[in-house]
């Protein structure tokens, strides 16, 4: 199958579904001739005109605001936050309004919006513009959440999310736009709220987030190196979210170890742990639930510090062999 | 100054027991003198000194089991001081090693708990090689194999052991199911829960032949047996003595204002006891008319579970095989059990003190200890042969 990048994947998303619904515009800063600051939307200005990708002035408020009411007038507006830090300045419109007001009206106002935005560190872009702040809408009930982690999943996951008639928080991350994998050209869906099994295994189970998944799989093959079987579940969306895939995966293993980028603490990983705690999973566990997540630090500038703030590849396998007893 | 410690006498020794010092604090001791006896695995030895000095302190003492390599004592020059640190630290080790004894919990997984929960394995008794001495999932997996392969070797000896000594042939083997079994459980809980206590009467039956012989003519047919003037007395003789009529349950001891005797039966399985209710208050003939009927269907399986349950007294009877006498077995949760034997004519003195012939009968009274004593069963027991003795009394 062919080969594209995740940047590539999301793109051919939104274009497909530009082509498919005149109803669906692009709104966000530098989304046109720019091509958005990392390349996602060029060249789709040229396809879908001013009207249907719009620049906008340096106001996250705005954008949010402008695209809210544009979904519940009956457009599907994707809007783009150039960095997820910068979704503070629009914390007011996604929590208070987007996420309420199907609710708030008893079901007559729907909010197919998404706000997409890139998150996560590695870029040298230093505190203000490598956070993972992921968990924070988690915890809003009217929020969907998703996290890719694959070229294949960034678009089947995007078309389900521009489909879906709810605000839905899509998060990329900048690490991944680039890295390439299998990716139909035809439209395809991925439901929301559907685990999936990156790689099969029998000794351990590492639930991984976004770029997480992909050190994983890397960590998992040098393990496999030594004889540890690893098991990888992408939970893919955060909300709505699969413990069943996740529940059944222990029970086979009966080790677990969640890691994600943001810090630890406060973190989805938590949520997940006592996810497993509180389900039948809990009596399978031959081993404390082991959590891998950023320091509880501002992202350095600095390269080094930048990379040891959050879990790398060799953290993933150090802690796998300390569960393993290897 | 040297340390004296608890030697390793044995391969196989972790602590040893301080029988005896042989030499006091302050005592001069050379090298190669013996210094205390220590048991281990049951035997005694003399310990010899490896220092030459004197005995400054003894740290444990007679009766003491101390690890192995754990100091004891120490040995040092005459002017040497024993530092306090030395001894406090002695007592400070002992205090937490009791600490961490009491509040050692098991540590295991929860798989490892469930595992274990499932395959009756004593986890107490597993060590776990997971981080901090955890219990995991391979270590219950390991044991359990073990247990299996070491049941698989005792079973393999047994069969061996068998075989070496000529074990008697098997015709059958019949498995304890059903009502043997039920008989089997209740019989075991009775001998070994119930303190029984047995007493035995003979009873001069010639006004009771008479008085049987007589009913029986009145009603026209040989209805009336011994067996129901008994039940009929010993119900009389209930209501008289109603701490027999009882039972013992969570510490009290439960009076049955119903007389409901239990009369066991010999069925092809086993053994029932069909119930006649509240015996002391019908007629012989009433009676006579429930016994024959529950016997037959005692002996046709046909009694209902209503005819089996509520008993407060029971009475075995075994008279009809020629048994002078038994000693009988309580039938749990009841106080008490009447036995009877055969009436068999033989030489009696009468009041005349004239040898004459009469139909004797043996009476055995068996009875919960725990619930009365003797001397209530005697007069029971007087108190019954005196109305079979009598009969009239008993209409």
């Amino acid at each position: 199958m062919r080969k594209i990048t995740y940047a590539e994947a999301i793109r051919e998303a939104l274009r497909q579904e530009m082509r498919r619904d005149e109803n669906i515009f692009l709104i966000g800063e530098d989304l046109g001739i720019y091509g958005g600051a990392f390349g996602v939307t060029r060249g789709l200005i040229n396809e879908f005109g001013e009207e249907r990708v719009r620049d906008t002035p340096i106001s996250e408020l705005a954008i949010v605001g402008a695209s809210l009411g544009a979904a519940i007038t009956g457009m599907r507006p994707v809007a783009e936050i150039m960095f997820m830090d910068f979704i503070t300045l629009a914390m007011e419109q996604i929590v208070n309004q987007a996420a309420k007001m199907k609710y708030m009206f008893g079901g007559k106002a729907k909010v197919p919006m998404v706000i997409r935005t890139p998150a996560g560190s590695g870029t040298g872009a230093a505190a203000q513009h490598s956070q993972s702040l992921e968990a924070w809408f988690t915890h809003v009930p009217g929020l969907k959440v998703v996290m890719p982690s694959t070229p294949y999943d960034a678009k089947g996951l995007l078309i389900s999310s521009i489909r879906d008639d709810n605000p839905v928080i899509f998060i990329e991350h900048k690490l991944l736009y680039k890295t390439t994998g299998e990716v139909p050209e035809e439209e395809y869906e991925i439901p929301l709220g559907v685990a999936d099994i990156k790689r099969k295994g029998e000794d351990l189970t590492i639930i991984a987030t976004s770029i997480m998944v992909q050190r994983a799989i890397s960590a998992s093959k040098e393990l496999e190196k030594e004889g540890i079987s690893v098991e990888i579940v992408d939970p893919r969306t955060l909300k709505p979210y699969d413990k069943k895939t996740i529940i059944e995966s222990i029970k086979r293993t009966g080790k677990v170890i969640i890691v994600h980028e943001a810090c630890k603490t406060g973190g989805f990983g938590a949520e997940i742990a006592a996810i497993i705690s509180e389900s039948e999973s809990f009596d399978y566990l031959d081993a404390p639930i082991r959590r891998l997540g950023g320091l509880d630090i501002p992202i350095p500038y600095n390269r080094n510090l930048e990379k040891n703030a959050v879990p790398q590849i060799e953290d993933i396998i150090k802690a796998a062999k300390e569960l393993i007893g290897k | 100054m040297h340390k004296v410690i608890m030697p390793k006498l044995g391969m196989t020794m972790e602590s040893g027991l301080i029988v005896n010092w042989l030499k006091e604090e302050g005592d001069y001791v050379k090298k190669g003198e013996p210094l205390l006896d220590v048991m281990t695995d049951k035997v005694t030895i003399e310990v010899e000194s490896f220092n030459t000095g004197y005995l400054k302190k003894i740290l444990a003492r007679e009766g003491e089991e101390i690890p192995v390599t754990e100091v004891i004592a120490y040995i040092g020059g005459k002017d040497e001081e024993v530092s306090e640190e030395i001894i406090k630290g002695r007592i400070k080790e002992k205090k937490e090693e009791k600490v961490e004894v009491k509040a050692k919990k098991i540590l295991a997984s929860p798989l490892a708990k469930k595992l274990a929960k499932e395959m009756s394995i004593d986890l107490s008794k597993i060590s776990g090689t997971g981080p901090g001495g955890r219990i995991i999932k391979a270590d219950v997996l390991k044991v359990a194999k073990e247990a299996k392969l070491k049941k698989k070797e005792k079973i393999e000896i047994e069969k061996e052991i068998e075989e070496k000594v000529v074990a008697p042939e098997i015709l059958e083997k019949i498995p304890l199911a059903g009502l043997r079994k039920t008989i089997a459980e209740r019989m075991s809980k009775s001998k070994s829960e119930i303190p029984h206590i047995t007493l035995f009467i003979d009873v001069d039956m010639s006004s009771s032949e008479i008085f049987k012989e007589k009913i029986n003519q009145e009603i026209g047919e040989k209805k009336i047996s011994y067996t129901d003037l008994i039940i009929k007395a010993t119900a009389l003789s209930l209501k008289k003595y109603q701490i027999l009529n009882s039972t013992l349950e969570n510490k009290r001891i439960i009076i049955f204002k119903d007389i409901n005797i239990g009369l066991a039966v010999s069925i092809k399985d086993g053994l029932i006891v069909p119930v006649i209710r509240n015996a002391n208050k019908l007629s012989i003939e009433e009676i006579a008319n429930k016994r024959v009927k529950l016997v037959k269907c005692a002996r046709d399986n046909k009694l209902e579970l209503r005819d089996v349950t509520g008993s407060t007294f029971t009475i075995t009877n075994l008279g009809m095989y020629e048994i002078d006498y038994f000693s009988p077995i309580i039938n749990p949760p009841e106080a008490g059990i009447l036995a009877v034997g055969s009436i068999v004519k033989k030489p009696a003195i009468d009041r005349e003190d004239e040898i004459t012939v009469k139909p004797m009968l043996k009476l055995g009274l068996a009875l919960d200890h725990r619930i009365l004593d003797g001397a209530v069963g005697a007069k029971f027991l007087q108190y019954l042969r005196n109305i079979l003795q009598e009969p009239n009394k008993l209409v």
